[in-house]
């Protein structure tokens, strides 16, 4: 039945989701990354992961895939809004 | 005088009739020409708000600041001081309908009790900056310590009003009858509010940042929400006495 | 794929959860939090000075415990979800017992926090020690007030569902509410950690 499907999708989002955490805390421990990006760009990376692991909880745990256009639309305006103007503001070194 | 103790062969209709309730849309008014005055008065002539980097400000800034168009702050502050009791009415109006309409007596004195708090900080506020503004050839220091008392005042008492909002919510949403008085949207935005408001209680902690009294949360989050605040009450306060009107 | 079969399920009813106007109060609260990102990213790249105080500040923060309660908060979100999934399908033990084991994250989230606090009170690190200082003793502050409220409702859920079994058990409604709410939380405190914690 739907409700305990919800069980199993939940697990592997939240799989998904402490795997993108773990991610996140060593990425600067990689070594080939580190020399790959400089450190503003490791820093917007570190931004935009936190930004989809919002969107999964958003999407899964709150259950929005299911919501109509109005709400799962704001949801991701606000999501997207807030992670342009942090990484922007990182890339730029501040805003304006 | 016998509060509603909802006999059982009375429906919510029938107690609505027992009180009058035609001319609660001055409450309302009464609630606009405060707001008037508030805006007219500390915005636009003294314009106390912002504070512009005031809470690090050394006492000659602010001392200069009260000298410059004196007259102009003096005369702000009075219609400032002038229009801020016509709010009574619209929190009594509130009340009014708590304790008799819904039936939460606790919650609409809580409620009237709490937003008189706030009105006496606010007259207070005024007081504070009013006498600094009364003699400002006074001691720098005198001034500084009359302003920040004012914004201290202003802001840190928040937690009267928070209190305020916390019963407006609760009464919303206990309110189990078929035709509620108040939106459930109301209920959702003082509860809103209740967070927005929230970090004016520690401005008297820091000079700087945030939570400063002149800072992102200290003043123009708690502001731009207090005014919000201010227009979805008339809005929804005028909309609750037409529905109570309908009824009768 | 699981996921595909429970969207295309659920495509046909949209539903918004709990109600339209409980997403004022969201959407309230996370204007309030991203305003107060936005002033700490601000605040960083103020000049080369600040950034430098930003990062000193980020690398004394104690990593470990930072990434333990973010992993501590992310599994109490799955817990809430499952409870909330159980309560749906009628099994009212096994949402009790999910909510529960949500409720003791929360709690030892509340617990690594105040270590965490007092150990750099210990440091002589306080509110006022610098600009990062005051905004992650306040910012973080704040959010842990969020949690001890997430706390006290997942509380009063349990309580609800245990006390009065069938009659007068809580609205799905009510518990979709505290659900997002908490969830919220936990969606917050992945940005704050990664502000926070990460950015050096």
């Amino acid at each position: 039945m739907a409700a305990l499907q919800a069980v199993k999708v939940n697990r592997w989002v939240y799989i998904v989701l402490v795997m993108l955490t773990l991610l996140a805390a060593s990425l600067q421990e990689i070594s080939w990354i580190a020399t790959l990006l400089n450190k503003d760009s490791m820093a917007a990376a570190l931004i935009l992961i936190a930004g989809i692991k919002i969107l999964f909880v958003t999407e899964y745990f709150m259950e929005l895939h299911e919501a109509p256009l109005w709400l799962r639309g704001g949801m991701h305006s606000w999501l997207a809004i807030l992670l342009a103007v942090l990484i922007s503001a990182i890339l730029n070194h501040g805003l304006g | 005088m016998d509060y509603a103790q909802p006999s059982i062969l009375t429906t919510p209709t029938t107690l609505a009739k027992d009180y009058k309730f035609d001319s609660a849309l001055f409450s309302v008014y009464s609630a606009a020409f405060m707001v008037f005055c508030t805006v007219l008065g500390v915005i636009i002539l003294a314009p106390m708000l912002p504070p512009f980097g005031q809470a690090s400000a050394s006492a000659e800034t602010i001392a200069a600041f009260y000298m410059e168009a004196n007259l102009q702050k003096k005369i702000g502050l009075c219609i400032m001081m002038f229009g801020t009791p016509f709010l009574i009415p619209l929190f009594a109006l509130v009340g009014e309908i708590m304790k008799r309409r819904m039936v939460m007596p606790v919650l609409g004195s809580v409620q009237f009790a709490a937003g008189l708090f706030g009105l006496l900080f606010t007259f207070m506020m005024t007081v504070c900056w009013g006498t600094a503004a009364f003699r400002p050839e006074r001691s720098p220091e005198i001034t500084q310590a009359l302003h920040d008392l004012g914004w201290l005042f202003a802001t840190w008492v928040a937690s009267a009003t928070l209190l305020q909002l916390g019963s407006i919510c609760v009464a919303v949403f206990r309110d189990k009858s078929t035709a509620p008085i108040f939106p459930k949207w109301f209920g959702y935005f003082n509860m809103w509010m209740l967070v927005l408001g929230a970090p004016a209680c520690v401005i008297n902690i820091f000079h700087t940042g945030p939570f400063a009294y002149d800072g992102l949360l200290g003043f123009w989050v708690p502001y731009a929400g207090l005014f919000a605040w201010f227009v979805a009450m008339m809005l929804a306060v005028a909309g609750a006495v037409k529905r109570l009107n309908n009824a009768a | 794929m699981i996921f595909s079969d429970v969207v295309r399920e659920n495509r046909a009813e949209k539903r918004v959860p709990v109600e339209p106007e409980f997403w004022l109060l969201i959407f309230g609260d996370l204007f309030v939090f991203s305003a107060m990102f936005i002033a700490f990213i601000v605040a960083r790249f103020e000049s080369e000075a600040t950034t430098q105080v930003f990062i000193a500040g980020s690398l004394s923060l104690n990593q470990a415990i930072g990434l333990s309660n973010t992993l501590i908060l992310l599994t109490s979100s799955l817990f809430v979800a499952q409870g909330l999934a159980y309560f749906r399908a009628n099994q009212f033990r096994l949402a009790n017992r999910s909510l529960l084991c949500g409720i003791g994250c929360g709690l030892s989230f509340v617990g690594l926090k105040l270590f965490e606090y007092i150990e750099k009170y210990d440091q002589g690190l306080t509110v006022t020690t610098s600009d990062f200082f005051g905004y992650y003793f306040t910012f973080t502050g704040v959010h842990l007030l969020h949690v001890v409220i997430g706390i006290s409702l997942l509380g009063f859920i349990v309580f609800k569902i245990k006390k009065q079994q069938e009659q007068a058990l809580p609205s799905q409604g009510l518990f979709e509410g505290v659900a997002c709410y908490w969830h919220m939380v936990d969606l917050l405190w992945l940005m704050l950690f990664s502000l926070f914690y990460l950015l050096n």
